[in-house]
Parts: structure tokens; C-alpha cells; sequence
């Protein structure tokens, strides 16, 4: 199973002691951040809606590229790709 | 904030750059202030007329909104917009660098508006002492070149965004949270608007970020400046905007990151189909009256004081960082970080009820949520927070 990196917003990273990326493992966009949400119940909360689905204030960029505008959370994802998880943050 | 609704307003029409013969002029105190902006030839004596000329708002003039402010004022852009209807408080000083000691307790339009004028005497600074509403923001916008999203919160980025898209003006975006910067131009339809990133603001279970959340002093002061930059290109007409952009800072590890954002055709907002479409509020994360979602049970302060005081008080639960504990806290209550809470969850079992707190009600909810999650029943978030229990209960508990 391919090794994907997945680059951590600050407000997760409360859940990987400060690392600012993670290792996950998933051949999909959404097998590799399900792989990350099970270290801890509220990624899990923050990256997804009770139906299951990527929540809409959340993008996930495949090495750049917003996975939206590939095949969403059914984006394939290769050993060594960059997931990035950009939340809105409100703050000023 | 007000959720009534404003019809669309015509959208102004796109002009090109204003011919140069319509900038206004400059005397030669103007000519001497601004001469390092002369010499270059991307602005010499004519972009400065621009600038001049140019009208620019900041919509919060908090960590964001004071660099920002300062740079536009310092770089001569005629006239200065502020939206704001705070007073500086203390615990402001750490990053909104436009304020003084001495400045504490004022409301913020009047400190910034001597300061900046102090700056620049030349600068018309215009007070817009309210909060942006779905009502006044088309009014407001409507007057400026560029809007600078410097505010503090999901519904009133929403507004901004929406209001510049009706009215297709540039929306010059920046956001923080602890070590992490967000900036871009959003401006439709020539690139993706806020919502085509963004479609939805999270849940409260789900929001990063509230005033209560903490931030790098230096931050704010580093994005602002892009904002500020980035308005100055606009308003100059120079070098290649944030447009279609998403810089990414993370200043812990002090590294900048650019990722491509597309508009989506769908788009609520900017999609042709959608452009026109009143702008309303969108729910606030992080608003304590926005807690009140079916599944949460609520407790007020003066319900919460009636209740420690009765014959079985619930236990008190903190759900906030060892730090702000150390700040304030309720009397007996157990400090549980959220954080910790799924795994700490054990501890509450043997309780008959359960209140949760923080310090504004956001992180609570979040925590409430995710103990009905695990089949806690008896549990119960404190609205309003501790913000709410001093205003109401208790006004000596110490304030951060
Ligand atoms: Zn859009």
C-alpha cells in the first residue's frame, strides 16, 4: 500500500505532537486521510461530516493540486505523493 | 450580526486603469514624503497619483488590520476605510501594533484615526464604527477600490467576500491562526472567490479557530503587510496579484508555501448564475448563540451558578489549555484540554452530570458533541463561556 505524506494544519497539530507532517497509509485521497483520522477522534470530527463526507470548509491538495478538481476523495495516490490539508481559519 | 437581507446592488462596471490626466496631482511636500516611491519606476510620479486617488477599506482593524492600515496610510493612498467597533483592550497590544499603551479602554476608529493621521496628514482615514452586517456591506463596499479582509471571524469573511463579488471588487485576504498565515486576492469572476475554496465555514465542532485561539504576536504583522502589498499592487496596477493563489505561512517552521486555488463553476457565490444573489450571514462557528444546535444541550452562567449552589452540582469540566486555566477557571473544576477529552473520557463516567466550559462556548460545544458522541447523556455546554459567566456571574474572575 502506497506511503503518503500529509502535510498537517496548525489545528491538528495538537494531534501529532507539533509534527507539521505525517506518514499515512491509502491508495486513495480518501483511504490516506481516513488512515490519519484514526490517530485521533478529532481529526476525524475536523476533517469530516457525520455523513462521512470531506467537510466543505476543508480543501486537500494532491502535490498542489486541489483534489476537487481531480477525483475528489477517489483521487488514486502514489508512494511519496503530498497530501496538504487547508482548513479556513478565521483568526485576525 | 444582523441577518436580514440586502438585494444586490448594480455591479459597478469594470474600468481599466484611469487615464492619467483625471489623478489628481501632488504638491511638493508630497513629492519629498514620497520620493523612494518615485525613484521607482513601477510607480514613479504617476502611480503615486494613483495611490493618491485609490480608496481602500480594512475590514477589522485588529492584528491584521493595524499593519496593513499603517503601511496604506505611509504609502499615500488617498483615502483610508476602517470597519471596526471594538475598543483597544490590553491583551490587543501583543500584535495591533497601530495602538498604545495609553490607547487602552478608547474605541479603536478613534486611536487609529489620530495614529494615522499622525503618519500621514495627507490621508483621509473614513470611520466605519459598526460591525459589517448583510445590511451595510454592500453600502460600505461599494466606496472602495480594494477590501482588505482583516477581520476575526467566519460570518464576516463570508460577508466580505460576498459583498466584493456582487460588486466585483478585489478582495485582499488574510487570515492567522497560532503559527499559521493564509493570503490571497480573491476576485471574481478573473479568479476563484472565498466560497470556491471554501464553500462552507466549519461547524463549531469543527472550527480551528475562534477569538479564544491563540496567535504568534509577529504573524498577523506579516500577513497584513502581504494584504498591504498586495492592495498596493492593485491600486498601482502593477505585478502579478494573489489571484488564483493560496500563500501558505508557517512561521514555526518559517516556510511559505503557494498552492493553486481554481474557481468552481458551481460556485454559490460567484458562478454567473449566482453573482447577483442577495448576500445573507452565514452561521457563526464560533458565536455563542450559534451553539444552540439541536443536539447540544446548552446551560446559561446564572442557570450554572443556581445549580453549583444547589444539592447536586454538576461536575465542571475545562476544556481549555493548561495556560488558560492557569488564567481563570471555575472553582472545582477538572482540567481536561480538549484535546485529551476522548481519551480522558473515562474520568466523567461517575458523574451524575456534566457541565463543559471554555472561555466563548466554541471548544465546549466541540467537546459537548463529542461526549454525546461517546454516550455521555448528562452533559452540558456552558454558553457564552467564561466570557458569558464574568459578564453575568462573576465580573472579577481575571479577563485574557
Ligand atoms: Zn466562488
Amino acid at each position: 500500500m502506497p506511503v503518503s505524506e500529509i502535510q498537517v494544519p496548525s489545528p491538528l497539530r495538537a494531534v501529532t505532537k507539533g509534527a507539521s507532517s505525517v506518514k499515512a497509509l491509502g491508495g486513495t485521497v480518501g483511504l490516506a486521510l481516513r488512515d490519519f483520522a484514526r490517530s485521533d477522534g478529532s481529526v476525524n470530527a475536523f476533517l469530516f461530516n457525520p455523513e462521512g463526507r470531506l467537510r466543505r470548509s476543508v480543501a486537500v491538495f494532491l502535490n498542489g493540486v486541489d483534489v476537487r478538481n481531480l477525483d475528489g476523495e477517489e483521487t488514486v495516490v502514489r508512494e511519496g505523493d503530498i497530501l496538504s490539508i487547508v482548513p479556513a481559519l478565521a483568526g485576525g | 450580526m444582523s441577518g436580514r437581507k440586502q438585494r444586490a446592488a448594480p455591479r459597478t462596471p469594470r474600468s481599466g486603469p484611469l487615464p492619467a490626466e483625471t489623478l489628481p496631482g501632488l504638491s511638493e511636500s508630497e513629492l519629498r514624503r514620497y520620493s523612494r516611491h518615485l525613484l521607482l519606476p513601477e510607480v514613479g510620479a504617476e502611480g503615486q497619483r494613483r495611490l493618491k486617488h485609490g480608496k481602500a477599506l480594512i475590514v477589522g482593524a485588529g492584528g491584521l488590520g493595524s499593519p496593513s492600515s499603517l503601511y496604506l496610510a505611509a504609502a499615500g493612498v488617498g483615502v483610508v476605510g476602517l470597519v471596526d467597533f471594538d475598543r483597544v483592550a490590553e491583551s490587543n497590544l501583543q500584535r495591533q501594533v497601530l495602538y498604545g499603551t495609553s490607547d487602552v479602554g478608547r474605541p479603536k476608529l478613534e486611536a487609529a484615526e489620530d495614529r494615522l493621521k499622525d503618519l500621514n496628514p495627507g490621508v483621509r482615514v473614513v470611520r466605519h464604527d459598526a460591525e459589517l452586517t448583510a445590511t451595510n456591506a454592500l453600502d460600505i463596499v461599494a466606496q472602495y477600490d480594494v477590501v482588505l479582509d482583516g477581520t476575526d471571524n467566519y460570518p464576516a469573511r463570508y460577508l466580505v467576500n460576498d459583498a466584493c463579488v456582487v460588486l466585483g471588487k478585489p478582495d485582499v485576504f488574510g487570515s492567522v491562526y497560532r503559527f499559521e498565515g493564509q493570503v490571497s486576492v480573491f476576485h471574481a469572476p478573473q479568479g476563484p472567490c472565498y466560497r470556491c475554496l471554501f464553500p462552507e465555514p466549519p461547524p463549531p465542532e469543527a472550527a480551528p479557530s475562534c477569538a479564544e485561539a491563540g496567535v504568534l504576536g509577529v504573524l498577523p504583522g506579516l500577513v497584513g503587510m502581504i494584504q498591504a502589498t498586495e492592495a498596493v499592487k492593485i491600486l498601482l496596477g502593477k505585478g502579478t496579484p494573489l489571484v488564483g493563489r493560496l500563500l501558505l505561512i508557517d512561521s514555526l517552521e518559517m516556510r511559505f508555501k503557494e498552492l493553486t486555488i481554481e474557481r468552481d463553476k458551481s460556485c454559490l457565490r460567484c458562478s454567473r448564475r449566482h453573482r447577483q444573489d442577495p448576500i445573507e450571514v452565514v452561521a457563526a462557528a464560533c458565536d455563542p448563540a450559534d451553539s444552540a444546535s439541536p443536539l447540544l444541550t446548552e446551560i446559561t452562567a446564572v442557570e450554572l451558578h443556581r445549580e453549583l449552589a444547589g444539592p447536586s452540582p454538576p461536575l465542571l469540566v475545562d476544556v481549555r489549555d493548561p495556560a488558560e486555566f492557569a488564567i481563570n477557571r471555575l472553582p472545582g473544576a477538572v482540567l481536561i484540554p480538549l484535546r485529551d477529552l476522548g481519551e480522558r473520557s473515562g474520568e466523567l463516567r461517575d458523574a451524575t452530570s456534566v457541565v463543559v466550559y471554555c472561555k466563548m462556548g466554541g471548544r465546549s460545544a466541540r467537546a459537548t458533541r463529542l461526549l454525546l458522541d461517546l454516550g455521555f447523556r448528562r452533559v452540558r455546554t456552558l454558553r457564552g463561556g467564561l466570557e458569558e459567566w464574568a459578564e453575568r456571574v462573576d465580573p472579577s474572575i481575571p479577563r485574557y
